[in-house]
């Protein structure tokens, strides 16, 4: 027999705390979210897209999940504690069965959120969103005008279709965000895209950061990304935030470890959507304690390249697996190209104190001066 | 009275909090999740099972806590409050 908490314990709270599940997810290694990449077909053909496969490259890689297998997936994950998931691509609502995976996870008490360029999203899009309504709908803007849509995507009239769309989901109620790459093609469009933004009071996240693609994508990101200037921008406070102890395990960059996790199209499980080589295959039948054990046993398994070891900017370095993953291919494997970071953080670091060392010297100088003076 | 939960919730629980998630049209009405303690998860799926008295229920409670009679039916009475104030019950 239990002993009874009483009547503050039975009463219903309206809230949950989604930091405190993820805690317990971290410390009970349960999958509470997971973002699933449902199709590798878009109907739009981003330059920096990192998942945009033509037919043949996709029948070359793998098959494609059927919906009963997501929805197994859904239902099994789901009595092991998952509780969001990110429907992404691709161009999600490009599957014809999408819908019966959406409500079909909907139905199992999963919040669903979905991920979409906007460009198919109709009134009967919106009608079937309003009678299962997701966590939210997160649209990427690719431009401020059909032009840089037609250049960039590939599409007409994508700047004039994604507006009515973001304009009925919101008259819907629907939650939504945006967010949008920033690449050389549709750099002149930012004010376009944030004026937009703020027209419709939603809010926006934008990004230069453009990962390569190890994962063969139909795209050119390396071409299409803009010069990174972030380091560049940093003061010398926030380099003194950024400045930290060299990481004994890579795992300890990533913000979804240990709670969260990815499903490719053709059922990949990794740690995150960059992975290449780094996965446990899901296959039929489905056991999803058995993936999950597997998955962390691949992941566990990953290490700081040895090249780490004596680095002289370690201490600047925010590398996580992911990126050396979509970088080299493997999420343990060194490239040049994500060491530049950290170097040029290191650098600018050294610069600023030395700057700030000097002023303060002159400073002392001259209050000694003027002390002098005084005498 | 007759209890009876409104259809679009599904109960779980994920690692050591229960809850009731709301679907369809029931999320639009109830924002967010429910959270419940053990014993409001366990009349939640009584309620959902079939009970629908508050007799019942003091049953069901009684079985699994060590819980005065007066008591559980002071506290699930509170609790069915609740859920009616938040429109989870069927009227």
């Amino acid at each position: 027999m239990n002993d009874f908490e009483g009547l503050k314990g039975l009463m219903p709270d309206f809230e949950i705390n989604l930091l405190s599940l993820r805690q317990s997810a971290i410390e009970e290694r349960f999958p509470l979210s997971m973002t699933w990449e449902l199709t590798p077909y878009c109907n739009f053909s981003c330059p920096m897209c990192y998942v945009h496969l033509t037919p043949e490259m996709a029948r070359k890689k793998g098959t494609m999940l059927t919906a009963d297998q997501w929805l197994e997936l859904g239902r099994q994950f789901s009595e092991m504690g998952l509780l969001l998931v990110n429907l992404t691509g691709g161009e999600p609502l490009t599957r014809p069965d999408f819908w019966e995976i959406y409500e079909g996870l909907c139905r199992m008490g999963i919040f669903v959120a979905v991920f979409t360029n906007g460009y198919i999203v109709d009134e009967k899009v919106v009608e079937r969103f309003k009678e299962m309504p997701p966590r939210f709908v997160k649209v990427s803007v690719y431009g401020g005008c059909n032009e840089t849509y037609e250049k960039m995507c590939g599409v007409k009239n994508g700047f004039t279709r994604v507006c009515h769309a973001l304009d009925l989901l919101k008259e819907a109620g629907i939650p939504i965000s945006l967010t949008s790459t920033i690449v050389k093609e549709n750099q002149d469009d930012l004010p376009l895209i944030v004026q937009m933004a703020k027209e419709k009071d939603i809010t926006i996240q934008t990004t230069d950061t453009v990962m390569t693609t190890a994962r063969g994508a139909a795209s050119d990101p390396a071409n299409s990304r803009l010069e990174n200037t972030r380091v560049q921008k940093m003061t010398l406070e926030d380099l003194k935030k950024y400045r930290h102890e060299p990481v004994a395990s890579m795992l300890e960059e990533c913000g979804s470890y240990g709670r969260a996790a990815s499903i490719t199209w053709h059922g990949h499980l990794q740690l995150c959507n960059f992975f290449e080589h780094e996965y446990v295959q899901v296959s039929s039948p489905i056991n999803a304690e058995e993936l999950w054990k597997q998955f962390f046993a691949v992941t566990d398994a990953i290490r700081k390249p040895p090249e780490c070891a004596d680095c002289p900017d370690a201490e600047f370095c925010h590398v996580c697996p992911g990126a050396l993953a979509s970088a080299s291919g493997y999420a343990d494997r060194l490239s040049p190209d994500v060491c530049v970071d950290a170097a040029l953080a290191h650098k600018r670091y050294n610069e600023l104190m030395a700057a700030e060392a000097a002023e303060a010297a002159e400073a002392a100088e001259s209050a000694e001066d003027a002390g002098t003076c005084r005498e | 009275m007759t209890i009876k939960i409104k259809d679009g919730f599904v109960l779980r629980k994920i690692g050591a909090s229960y809850m009731a998630v709301p679907f369809g049209a029931r999320a639009n009405e109830v924002k967010g999740m429910i959270s419940l303690s053990e014993s409001g998860y366990l009349l939640w799926k009584a309620i959902q099972g079939g009970t629908d008295t508050v007799e019942g229920l003091v049953e069901v409670l009684r079985k699994e806590y060590d819980v005065p009679e007066e008591i559980a039916d002071r506290d699930i009475r509170a609790f069915l409050d609740g859920l009616l104030q938040q429109g989870v019950l069927a009227e």
